[in-house]
């Protein structure tokens, strides 16, 4: 039986009624999703490895436990894909990078474990930009799979670092799939590809098996179509991991057994749509109107205090202990882009006390941020400044006109949640996102604020021409 | 593993001596290596003093003997460029007011395995 190509675009919870109503098996599920990958994965440069056979063997018993009455909840059945720095037994993890794109690990990551056990099928290894972006890239070609291309104008940038990802769901090729963040990386291309995107607390989710960037900062996190799907998916792989002593013993639960109701006490940060460009700006202005009858606002000032002198100096040091590796044996050479091989290379003498000193001021950016945000709900603000620039356009130069007034250094720093889901169009015909970011392991509200913005709103529907 | 032959202190003023005598950029220097500076070469008039390089310089420097190959000089630009924008950085931790009770953010415990 054929799969109606609406199909692609169903959320989590549409799936898996289907599913269960048996219009189709997951087997069939699993054969739509892969034609789809195969078909337009490497348009968007998306794809590292397709996983067809495990992901047939992961849906056929899926099949089996549904039909013996075994339901493993909201994922069962349901194709996703993973970045490819997550660790896959026996199936090539690249992390983008040339010089490794034939390593292969011995052992599942936690989260690829975990959504085993949930059900979900493993479809797919998608790309990223080379080392998730630490050493320090400027342009979009900096991943041995080729720039990841936005599905709503492919001569425009999906976002990094997880860029595959973030093209994976704008293009309807899977349902879901897992990002990493250790500054920007899921809310990047979340807002720029038009998806939702959610970065949970630092240590919500074991990052076992996961490439380290940076030991302190990186958080592990789902991108999908709604954000409910995000939630979804964060209580499968959310939990205590002895694997991974950053794990936090807090439980989680989606939905909550208490879910925050309007109105929301939603915060704005003065000066957000400073220097964004025109559509960020009016898009972000609609959604507080579109928000308005169901919150209160209050407009908020963040503290002085340096967040980004202290994440780049936290992510500099750390990354320079995890790849120093990369300078020796002169690995760094063989990177994509020619920023990346020069990248590590300062890092390696920043002076202890720099590290140590920034992990002080990093408790005081801590302290102030959770009692700024204590009395909300959430900070709202735009996800990013501009939509997505042009593939071969500099970064730097691109955001030139255009710098915004980001708090992603105080953000990520701090170790607290964001999610962004898309709330218009810009220039070029691509996608802007509105951000909501809470106190540490607080996602459920940003998940419900979310979620009524999406039920009021119908961007997360729209979907790219052509596929 | 064996033990250097040197410290951590005798190797750095080693180093210092030799960046002082230029003759640090000439190889990558051992832990081993003898700790004598390469003898200056005479010349009928005294050389002029020279300031000492730029502290980036210094660092690109020392980075060029742990890590050695050959760089461009738009790469050693693009690195002396980073480590100046490292130690802008630095100055900016150094400045925030902390006091000696401010610890660290993330909380070292100590650890056994179960059982």
């Amino acid at each position: 039986m054929a799969i109606a190509a609406e199909t692609a675009w169903l959320s989590i919870r549409e799936l898996g009624r289907k599913l269960r109503g048996k219009e189709f098996s997951a087997v069939e599920l699993a054969e739509f999703f892969l034609d789809r990958i195969e078909r337009h994965g490497k348009t968007f440069n998306a794809v590292v490895t397709v996983t067809r056979e495990l992901a047939l063997r992961q849906a056929a018993a899926a099949d089996r436990d549904l039909a013996a009455g075994v339901d493993r909840g909201p994922l069962h059945g349901i194709p996703y894909g993973a970045k490819d720095l997550l660790a896959t037994a026996g199936i090539p993890t690249s992390w983008g990078a040339a010089p490794l794109k034939d390593q292969v690990l011995d052992e599942d990551a936690t989260v690829v474990r975990r959504l085993r056990e949930a059900g979900a099928v493993l479809a797919v290894k998608l790309s990223m930009v080379e080392i998730a972006g630490g050493l320090g890239y400027e342009q979009a070609h900096a991943s041995f799979t080729g720039p990841g291309l936005n599905p709503w104008n492919r001569e425009a940038w999906s976002g990094g670092s997880s860029s595959g990802p973030g093209s994976a769901i704008a293009a309807g090729i899977v349902p879901f799939a897992i990002g990493s963040e250790t500054w920007g990386s899921i809310m990047t291309p979340a807002g720029y590809c038009g998806v939702s995107g959610l970065r949970p607390t630092y240590g919500r989710v074991s990052r076992h098996g996961a490439m380290a960037l940076s030991w302190t900062m990186d958080k592990l996190g789902p991108l999908a179509r709604t954000a409910d799907d995000c939630g979804l998916v964060l209580a499968a792989i959310a939990g205590a991991d002895p694997a991974d002593p950053s794990a936090s013993e807090r439980p989680y639960r989606y939905p909550a057994p208490e879910p925050l109701r309007p109105p929301f006490r939603l915060a704005t940060l003065k000066g957000a749509t400073d220097r964004v460009q025109p559509e960020v700006r009016a898009n972000f202005e609609a959604a507080l109107e579109a928000l308005k009858p169901h919150a209160t606002f209050t407009e908020i000032e963040l503290p002085e205090l340096p967040f980004n002198t202290v994440a780049s100096t936290l992510i500099a040091c750390e990354m320079a202990a995890a790849f120093e590796g990369l300078a020796i044996n002169e690995q760094i050479w063989e990177m994509t882009a020619p920023e990346d091989r020069l990248g590590l290379h300062s890092s390696l003498a920043i002076p202890a006390k720099d590290y140590i000193n920034a992990q002080r001021i990093r408790r005081k950016i801590q302290q102030a941020m959770d009692a700024l945000l204590a009395p909300f709900d959430a900070l709202v603000g735009p996800t990013l400044s501009t939509v997505a620039g042009p593939i071969a356009v500099n970064f730097r130069e691109y955001h030139q006109a255009w710098p915004g007034k980001s708090s992603g250094g105080a953000e990520n720093s701090s170790g607290i949640p964001a999610i962004s889901v898309p709330n218009g169009f810009g220039e070029r015909g691509l996608p802007t996102g509105l951000k909501f970011v809470g106190r540490a392991f607080e996602e459920n509200r940003l998940l419900a604020i979310a979620a009524k913005y999406q039920q009021l709103t119908d961007w997360r529907q729209r979907r790219p021409d052509g596929l | 593993m064996s033990r250097p032959t040197v410290n951590r202190r005798t190797f750095a003023k080693s180093i210092a001596k030799r960046i002082a005598a230029g003759s640090l950029a000439a190889g990558p220097l051992a832990l081993g290596a003898p700790l004598v500076a390469a003898e200056p070469q005479k010349s009928a008039t005294p050389p002029a003093p020279e300031q000492p390089p730029p502290p980036a310089e210094l660092i690109l420097q020392l980075l060029a003997q742990f890590y050695p190959r050959p760089l461009d000089e738009a790469q050693r630009a693009e690195i002396v460029r980073q480590i100046a924008e490292d130690q802008a950085r630095s100055k900016i931790l150094s400045g925030f007011a902390l006091t000696n009770a401010d610890e660290p953010a993330p909380v070292f415990a100590a650890w056994r395995s179960e059982g």
